[in-house]
């Protein structure tokens, strides 16, 4: 176990270098020159800089360097915690991270909580029920769900609410998690990820009852719980665990827009921004980010085998 | 002897029903399945009528894309504007019928590229283990490791003007009408950014199959009746692995029409005055309030497609994965 740990561990290293790579090669070939945008920004205060000047700075950010200096510099700064500045206002990008973190973090907890309590009872119905009615309602509402993407299930959300039903206000800005809006975005962001977790629940539970042993233990007299309980749910929670790696990507896929729509200063709204102002850094910076994440969650759930199957054994 | 009468003639109408059974194969098996399926059926419907739409949308379209009505603008559904006109005056039955083309485009090119190099690299990496293997397995993890919109959008945003760029050259060279045009380097962009996050499923598919094909028993009998690497190859594999494949490339259409949309409506996809549904609900997104049509429209567009598109995907897996299904 020890063993596999580190082996997980050391192949993370390659993993996490090229991402790195992929993303800071991006940002080395892309369009904007942060010089230049300096240059601009000081000319619109009546500071003009002459073609010495600009060298000048070229060379104090390290920008006339060749790439792998560049490249390890940047690596240096990371591992000190240092994401780079805003080419748009030359802040610093990982307290603005920092800032996000909150507020995404709430929404993809609201929508873990939602995925959970929703879909995985949503899922052993649907099991339970198999090919009955309530089985394809289920499935079908979720398949129904998965499909809408999220910029075109904001608007139409609002639209319904807002001006239909008048049920509230329209939302902008953030507002804590008991506000209205927090339940609508919550929803909106965990509706990819809850039909993935109603479609493995409802799988893993099929395919694990029928199996023998769940037969031997309705024989000897087992209560239907009990089978379910004890037999069944853990190991249909296997790939109810695998999904998990998917989180990040589904919630950044709705935050994005819903961060958007509701004017929430989550993670969303600063990879919107970096978009839009094409501020390079701040875009690299929310990637670089989320693929870690998204990287700690796959060992993780790679840790959590083990626990709910002990015949994973890793060597 | 009536008894055995009886008897020949349920072994005869036994053997008639094998021989019927036997002349359907497992495509006009599956293919039954699939027109069973109500709802599949529907997607089918969906579909086509988008593929119709997109061949021959601007034809049939009764305006031009750009055309604007100043007299007549942001109105609601009239008889001479079906569906009303947008902010500038342009008719959005129009728009949608050309967005429908650069859906349809953006689909089919990004899917075949993607497909292209995640059956190449699955197949390699199935085939040729240890290192190659290593390699290639370690380059879908760190494609899967990144969100894929971010990458999508990332990737579409720093080479459009490289591939600006390159165009622009192209033209000064050759001369080529092509290459005189905006247009294709948005697509050519957001082909890119597509068959980029869309390889790593394909590749990943194509890898597991094969290599669990490969240990099946009638793999192993048919190697060991000395049927050749590349019999065993056509005859067995790929039939083999086509059905998720397919049903893989299937979802595969349906989310690269959402992902190009996605990608216009943050701006790094197709860009404005071209028609694309995202960029429509994009460009309408403030005037939710005033005009709600104007972002309805193309949102239940973009929804009624994708929905259409997956229902398919699912009846073709119920179809195809028989097994799979039944579970």
């Amino acid at each position: 176990m020890t063993r596999y740990f580190m082996m997980r561990l050391l192949i993370i290293i390659p993993t996490l270098f090229a991402t790195l790579m992929i993303v800071f090669l991006l940002g080395y070939l892309g369009p904007i020159d942060p010089v230049t945008i300096l240059r601009s920004q000081w000319a619109a205060q009546g500071i003009y800089l002459n073609e010495q000047e600009v060298a000048e700075l070229r060379h104090q950010h390290g920008l006339d360097r060749p790439f792998l200096l560049q490249f390890s510099t940047y690596l240096n700064n990371l591992l000190q915690g240092k994401f780079g500045y805003s080419f748009a206002d030359a802040a610093p990008i990982w307290p603005r991270i920092q800032r996000a973190l909150p507020v995404s973090g709430s929404l993809a907890l609201g929508a873990i909580v939602i995925m959970v309590v929703v879909g995985i009872p949503m899922g052993i119905l649907a099991a339970r029920f198999h090919n009955t009615r309530v089985d394809y309602g289920i499935v079908g509402t979720s398949l129904f769900l998965w499909s809408i993407p999220p910029y075109v299930l904001v608007p139409v959300i609002l639209i319904v609410t807002v001006l239909w039903l008048d049920v509230m206000n329209v939302p902008r800005g953030w507002k804590g998690i008991w506000h209205p809006s927090f339940f609508v975005a919550a929803g909106i962001i965990s509706l990819r990820s809850l039909a993935n977790i109603i479609r493995q629940t409802r799988g893993g539970i099929l395919e694990v009852m029928k199996n023998d042993y769940v037969r031997t233990a309705r024989a000897k007299g087992l209560t239907e719980y009990k089978v379910m309980a004890r037999h069944v749910a853990r190991n249909a929670l296997i790939p109810v665990v695998t999904s998990l790696g998917l989180l990040v990507d589904d919630f950044m896929w709705g935050a994005v827009f819903v961060d958007l729509a509701f004017n929430f200063p989550g993670l969303g709204r600063l990879f919107q921004q970096g978009l839009s102002g094409r501020d390079f850094n701040m875009i690299n910076g929310v990637v670089l980010f989320t693929a870690g994440l998204t990287i700690a969650i796959n060992l993780l759930v790679d840790l959590i085998y083990p626990l709910l199957d002990p015949r994973v054994v890793y060597d | 002897m009536a008894h055995t009468d009886a008897a020949k003639v349920a072994d005869l109408q036994f053997e008639l029903e094998a021989q019927s059974l036997k002349t359907r194969g497992f495509w006009s098996d599956a293919f039954r399945r699939l027109v069973r399926n109500q709802l599949s059926m529907v997607g089918l419907i969906i579909f086509l009528l988008l593929a119709i739409t997109a061949a021959f949308g601007p034809y049939i379209a009764p305006y031009p894309y750009m055309l604007q009505n100043l007299d007549r603008v942001a109105e609601g559904p009239s008889l001479d504007y079906l569906l009303g006109t947008d902010d500038l005056g342009r008719d959005m039955l129009s728009r949608i019928m050309w967005g429908a083309r650069t859906a349809g485009i953006v689909a089919i090119i990004s899917t075949v590229f993607s497909l292209t190099l995640g059956v190449v690299l699955g197949g390699v990496a199935a085939y040729m283990g240890s290192w190659a293997d290593w390699l290639i397995s370690r380059a879908i993890d760190v494609t899967m490791s990144i969100p894929q919109l971010l990458f999508a959008s990332l990737v579409a945003a720093t080479f459009r003007k490289p591939v600006a760029d390159w165009v622009d050259m192209m033209y000064g060279r050759t001369g080529l009408e092509f290459f005189a045009t905006p247009t294709y380097v948005d697509l050519i962009v957001v082909f890119g950014a597509l068959a980029l996050i869309q390889w790593p499923g394909y590749a990943r598919l194509i890898r597991g199959q094969i290599l669990s094909l490969r240990e099946k028993e009638f793999v192993e009998a048919a190697r060991a009746v000395g049927v050749s690497q590349l019999t065993v190859l056509l005859r067995h594999l790929i039939p083999n692995a086509l059905g998720p494949l397919i049903v893989a490339v299937t979802f595969g259409f349906g989310g690269a029409i959402v992902a190009e949309s996605g990608l216009s409506f943050l701006g790094v996809g197709v860009q404005p005055p071209q028609a694309s549904w995202g960029a429509m609900i994009n460009d309408n997104a403030l005037s939710w309030r005033y005009r709600p049509w104007l972002v309805a429209v193309p949102g239940v567009t973009i929804a009624i497609v994708s929905l259409g598109i997956n229902f398919l995907g699912d009846g073709l897996n119920d179809a195809l994965n028989p097994r799979q299904a039944e579970s």
